[in-house]
């Protein structure tokens, strides 16, 4: 995996890349709450420069969703 | 009397919460100062500042605590009024659901997750429900983060289906929920209900 989405979930909610596992989803990451959320797919859409489809907005839970839209995005 | 309560208030408790059923008019006077609040209307997808009390209460028309329950919110230290959450029973079996938490010292908290899985175990285990659905806006984050955590499935969008204030219509997901895989959840571990 590639390290981009680690580092755009630790900076989203101000923590270390060192808090943001691999594997690292809702539900484990510290600080990934409902407002973490915003705060992580708002920085998502900023990196991206366009908004999430819905069906996107609907399926990103963990890091690892996160990388395969950033590496979508790449090897467009 | 009768016509405001024509079946008798349910009442459900949580480790933070005391949820019970309320007529149209009390949820529609309870949650009218948040039409003023735009961080609360525009997760509803509707514009601040711009209601009347009359016009606002059309809004819960169906609430008949028949087949539409609006669960008003109370947390219990302070009995403050925090929100609400609807439950429509649909067809045979079937509930959409949705919620609103007003108060917003209360966002990010888990409110909507512990009041919601309180309101899915008594669906299931008491109102002989086989599935629980929700519609949030495509655009409500938090929302959507909420039916996640409760590990409701995505089944779907529906274009510009909802009404809003802001544009011709607004995107809506469609999360589902089914008994068996509530109670496998349940039996595993129960969803985190902290956040």
């Amino acid at each position: 995996m590639n390290n981009a989405a680690m580092d755009l979930v630790a900076r989203a909610l101000d923590r270390s890349i060192s808090d943001v596992p691999t594997n690292g989803t809702i539900e484990t990451v510290p600080g990934w709450d409902s407002l973490g959320h915003v705060k992580v797919l708002l920085l998502l859409e900023a990196e991206l420069g366009r908004l999430l489809m819905p069906a996107e907005i609907a399926t990103i839970r963990s890091v690892s969703d996160i990388d395969r839209i950033l590496g979508a995005a790449v090897s467009r | 009397m009768r016509l405001l309560w024509p079946h008798r208030p349910i009442r459900i408790e949580t480790p933070q919460f005391t949820m019970r059923t309320m007529s149209r008019r009390q949820v529609a006077r309870a949650t009218f100062p948040w039409t003023n609040d735009q961080d609360v209307m525009a997760a509803i997808n509707l514009k601040a500042g711009k209601w009347l009390l009359r016009r606002w209460r059309r809004r819960f028309a169906r609430v008949d605590n028949r087949r539409t329950f609006c669960f008003g919110i109370w947390e219990r230290k302070e009995k403050r009024f925090i929100g609400y959450h609807v439950v429509q029973l649909q067809k045979k079996g079937v509930a959409l659901i949705g919620i609103v938490i007003g108060d917003k010292t209360w966002w990010g908290k888990g409110a909507a997750c512990e009041a919601r899985a309180a309101i899915i175990d008594y669906l299931f285990e008491t109102k002989g429900v086989h599935r629980i659905w929700g519609t949030p806006f495509a655009r409500n984050f938090p929302s959507i983060y909420n039916y996640q955590r409760l590990n409701f499935t995505y089944e779907g969008v529906m274009r510009r289906h909802a009404r809003s204030d802001f544009a011709d219509g607004a995107d809506v997901l469609i999360f589902g929920l089914l008994k068996e895989e509530w109670m496998a959840c349940r039996a595993a571990s129960a969803p985190r209900t902290d956040e």
